[in-house]
């Protein structure tokens, strides 16, 4: 009878102070789109984006954090499934692996150790799993609850500004991300933190598979088990 | 006699200022069953911690929100926290964090964070190579995607044990939330609390369901896809409560308008009817009195038996009227002397048959014991003191209708023994087969949950709460030590056990304090490790802190926290903080012989797994409320049973003394045939034993000998025969009317005595003039 749950130990409103979950949003944003459109039209962008079934591509960040007095520069690969969620894999400097999904938050560090925790325990980072895969989805409800869009440039070189909503939890730690993309692909994804930290990440050698696609499909892999 | 009814009258009304007086000092009903169990065996602080629980236990409640998306579920559950909030009637929130959970943990544990520590971390620092692994954590932080998070914390705690430890106590709690596994798109909302007011107080039940009316209300008027459910003891009590009013008032009306009716057909007279109750209503002040004054309380299962002593107390005066009805001519004084020898044998027996009850070391039964035998006397005494005097002189003429039924009941006996003589081997090895065959299928079945009728809509909602959160069901390990110290190891050396536990998959969750409030030994512990690792290590600490671009203050901030650390967390400042809000109700302090805990188990596998583990560990205890329920009242079941045999052979030795072997015989066989057949039609029905039967039995053996004695004494004075027949049939036929209609009732322990008591009685009735015409048979002879 004398039951309870476990709630996290972070509210959500600290936990967006704390901004971990920014990263993920940093990775994975490439645009599946069609070619030669003169504007930047959002429903036909949303539209294309319903039509992702998988992306893998190389990236390259940096880091600059205001307690480091040089930048971090780190490379790899990423994966990502509107259905099963994300697959990072960071090369170099050190190998860590990562899966992120609507349940839970997974990594395997280089001596195999294999960290998960329940996304029941982060709910903050589950709102955001909600929210970019629903994004892949074509339903911005998500991100219009805690964002304000910009949508500048033409189709074939767009740039989309989500500027934090001041009432929103989120802006206690951020206060703008910028995508940048050029038709299908996304090129560049820029996250100014509220605290002055800065993430920049850049994608290459992209490969989209749309709906249509057949062939083999990138795997997730199971962190559980020793490489 | 006058002097000795003013004393008597003197004592009642002495007795019911007594009462009144002792009220006052506060409720003196008992409802737990631990002070029920046999004071030999009790452990003051193991009942105690067992109350404690019951008390907590009864206190909680559970809401859910479902059916619609998982964010309108989420946001109308917040409405409904809000509201709970206003109600002021919440003591703790066992799910979801208030808006200052987050930072209060931080707050309370960051500062012990190297007291704190994980059991990965502590296996880190124990192997070779710890510190470049902490290093390698802190760098490979920095590279990740969460970095933002750790760059707030690295300053601090650049190794960043406390993310690790809040990462590791939350991950031995996984799986204790049905709602961890759920990752549809809806997901219900689920709210576990504990009330500040007590669930079984009717007043605060009805409050609650007006709330719950209203905020339902407009809660779906608000978010019109979402349906709100809640459960708990409070739901469950209120039920039982709603069904036992309605069908204790329609049985006590029904029984009253017939046994009212019943009184008035025989005596024709508002007086005499007054004068059958007042004995009852005097048996039933002095037995509670007389049980308040020796046990200081009286426990709800002595009270709801001893109410049912009206049926054997009103006895009394109808067999004294009716003999005044039928034998006018004799004075009242005279009825009386013939009438004692009867009454007194049939209170002898009845008396004996309780107080052997009250050998046994069980609480229960003893009140049970003193409450019917001081009850029964003081009816006696009522009936002897009373009504020879308030009814002198000549009683009325009896009305022909009453004498014309009693004939009739005579000539209607003489034929159907008649007809049952004739084929009396047929009947006696054809009924005598049957009865054995049902009591073979007699089965005993102790289960508390039998005595448990609620309605469809409160176990539905039980089940659709149940369905989206952690709430009941699991299994309680009381965790308990002479000092806070040895409470708290204790604790931990548990934790390791059901860790493992649950790693084999004996259990499939748990739920520990021992991550959140370790003892001082293991805050000493992790600290020691962690200098012993650091320390010499610092100039490797420091290059590496420096190589990432980390500020130099950050190492000297280290190396300054681990050499002046903050005393021990010590539960005092872990109680007092928010943070320990939704694992309180797991430290229940300080109780009789040191302090307690209390450890949570779910999906338990085999019993006799856990029974075993826990085995090596002094001071655990499993506990499971309803077992523990169900072997008490298995126990009380037992000893009733076995005392009843007893007061059976006491009473036999009592009639034999009086009546003879013969008389004796003839005396029990009526009742015991009555209690034996009515078990064996249980046996034939399928319907199991339990302990309100075997109570029950024990009432229908005391009054089935009473009908008995009288048809014994009537073969003796033929002159008695008439009057017998009359008080006997009234008697019977009042008790079982007021019986028969609680057998007809749904609230089982009311169903149970009823339905016992009416078939039990009805044979014994049908059967008790079976002494008188053995008697009269022989005497032909």
């Amino acid at each position: 009878m004398l039951m309870k749950r476990v709630t996290p130990s972070l509210s959500v409103s600290s936990f967006f102070k704390n901004l971990w979950w920014l990263g993920v949003l940093t990775w994975a944003f490439p645009v599946w789109g069609k070619p030669s459109a003169d504007t930047v039209d959002r429903e036909t962008i949303l539209q294309d984006l319903r039509e992702v079934r998988f992306v893998e591509a190389s990236f390259t960040e940096t880091k600059t954090l205001h307690l480091l007095s040089s930048p971090l520069v780190s490379r790899g690969q990423i994966i990502f499934s509107p259905l099963q969620g994300i697959y990072r894999k960071t090369q170099d400097p050190l190998l860590v692996e990562m899966i992120l999904n609507r349940r839970e938050w997974i990594q395997r560090d280089a001596d195999g150790e294999v960290t998960r925790l329940a996304l029941r325990h982060l709910p903050a980072a589950r709102v955001f799993v909600e929210i970019l895969l629903s994004l892949f989805n074509g339903d911005d409800r998500h991100w219009k609850k805690h964002f304000d869009t910009r949508w500048t440039g033409q189709r074939g070189a767009w740039t989309i500004e989500f500027v934090a909503k001041k009432e929103s939890p989120v802006a206690q730690g951020i206060k703008k991300i910028i995508l940048e993309g050029g038709g299908p692909r996304l090129i560049q994804v820029t996250l100014l933190e509220k605290n002055g930290d800065q993430t920049v990440t850049h994608y290459s050698t992209t490969r989209l598979w749309g709906k249509n696609d057949t062939g083999p499909l990138p795997v997730f892999p199971d962190l559980s088990l020793t490489p | 006699m006058i002097r000795q009814r003013a004393f008597f009258l003197i004592f009642i009304l002495g007795t019911l200022a007594w009462l009144g007086w002792r009220n006052r000092s506060g409720p003196l009903v008992d409802t737990g069953l631990l002070s029920l169990l046999p004071s030999n065996e009790k452990d003051p602080s193991l009942a105690e911690t067992h109350t404690l629980l019951t008390q907590r236990g009864g206190r909680l409640m559970a809401f859910a929100v479902t059916r619609g998306e998982t964010a309108m579920n989420e946001s109308a559950g917040q409405r409904l926290r809000q509201e709970l909030q206003v109600s002021s009637w919440v003591k703790l929130y066992l799910t979801h964090a208030s808006s200052d959970r987050g930072p209060s943990w931080h707050r309370l544990f960051f500062p012990h964070r190297y007291q704190l520590l994980s059991e990965k971390d502590r296996d880190s620092l124990a192997r070779s190579k710890g510190v470049e692994r902490l290093l390698g954590r802190m760098e490979s932080a920095l590279f990740q995607p969460s970095s933002s998070f750790f760059s707030s914390l690295i300053t601090e705690d650049p190794l960043l044990f406390f993310p690790e430890y809040l990462r590791s106590a939350f991950t031995s709690l996984e799986g204790f939330s049905k709602t961890d596994k759920e990752d549809d798109e809806k997901t219900p909302f689920f709210l576990a609390l504990e009330w500040n007011f007590d669930p079984f107080d009717s007043l605060c039940q009805e409050r609650f369901y007006q709330w719950w009316s209203k905020v339902q209300k407009k809660i779906t008027q608000e978010f019109p896809q979402v349906q709100l459910h809640t459960t708990g003891l409070l739901s469950f009590a209120r039920a039982q409560r709603i069904q036992t009013e309605k069908d204790l008032f329609l049985a006590s009306l029904g029984s009253f308008l017939g046994v009212l009716a019943l009184l008035a057909w025989g005596f024709r007279s508002f007086r005499s009817i007054g004068f059958v109750f007042l004995p009852a209503g005097v048996g039933l002040l002095m037995g509670l009195a007389a049980t308040w004054a020796v046990f200081g309380s009286v426990h709800v299962v002595t009270l709801t038996f001893g109410t049912t002593l009206i049926g054997c107390a009103v006895d009394y005066p109808i067999h004294f009227l009716s003999h005044r009805l039928l034998t006018p001519q004799t004075s009242a004084t005279d009825t009386f002397r013939h009438l004692a020898p009867g009454l007194r044998m049939g209170l002898g027996t009845s008396v004996l048959g309780y107080l052997v009850l009250g050998l046994a070391d069980f609480p229960g039964l003893r009140q049970i014991a003193l409450f019917s035998s001081v009850g029964l006397v003081a009816a006696f005494v009522t009936v002897w003191v009373w009504f020879p005097r308030q009814t002198p002189g000549k009683a009325p003429a009896p009305p022909a209708g009453v004498l014309k039924c009693v004939e009739g009941s005579l000539r209607a006996i003489s034929s159907l023994w008649h007809l049952i003589n004739k084929n009396r081997r047929l009947l006696f090895w054809g009924a005598g087969i049957l009865s054995v065959i049902g009591l073979g299928r007699c089965r005993f079945d102790d289960d508390l949950r039998r005595f448990q009728n609620p309605p469809a809509s409160v176990q539905q909602e039980d089940a659709e709460v149940r369905r989206c959160g952690p709430f009941g069901g699991h299994r309680f390990i009381l965790i308990r030590g002479k000092t806070q110290e040895e409470t708290l190891q204790t604790q931990e050396t548990l934790y390791q056990k059901l860790l493992r536990m649950k790693n084999l998959g004996d259990i499939s969750s748990f739920q520990c304090l021992a991550p959140f409030l370790p003892s001082e030994a293991r805050q000493n512990d992790n600290l020691q490790r962690v200098q012993d690792s650091l320390l010499p290590a610092a100039p490797l600490v420091r290059k590496k802190i420096q190589a990432l671009g980390l500020s130099t203050s950050v190492a000297d901030r280290l190396f300054n926290d681990l050499k002046s650390p903050p005393a021990s967390l010590s539960p005092e400042q872990w109680l007092e903080s928010p943070a320990s809000e939704p694992f309180r109700s797991l430290w229940l302090g300080k109780v009789a012989g040191g302090f307690a805990g209390v450890a949570l188990v779910g999906g338990l596998r085999d019993r006799s797994t856990l029974e075993e583990a826990l085995k090596p560990i002094a001071g655990v205890h499993s506990f499971d409320q309803t077992e523990e329920y169900n072997r008490t009242l298995s126990r009380y079941r037992k000893a009733a049973l076995g005392l009843l045999g007893v007061s059976v052979v006491l009473a036999t030795l009592l009639l034999m003394a009086q009546y003879g072997a013969r008389g004796a015989t003839l005396a029990l066989t009526p009742s015991l045939v009555g209690v034996l057949l009515t078990f064996s039609g249980f046996g034939w029905a399928g319907e199991p034993l339990h302990l309100f039967h075997v109570l029950a039995a024990v009432l229908v053996f005391a009054m089935g000998v009473d009908y008995a004695i009288f048809f014994l004494e009537a073969s003796r004075v033929s002159e008695l025969l008439k009057p017998a027949l009359l008080s006997v049939s009234l008697s019977a036929t009042t008790t079982l009317v007021s019986f028969g209609f609680l057998g007809l009732c749904r609230t089982p322990v009311v169903h149970t005595l009823g339905q016992t008591i009416f078939w039990g009685l009805l044979i014994s009735y049908l059967l008790s003039p079976l002494p008188w015409i053995l008697q009269r048979d022989r005497a032909v002879q």
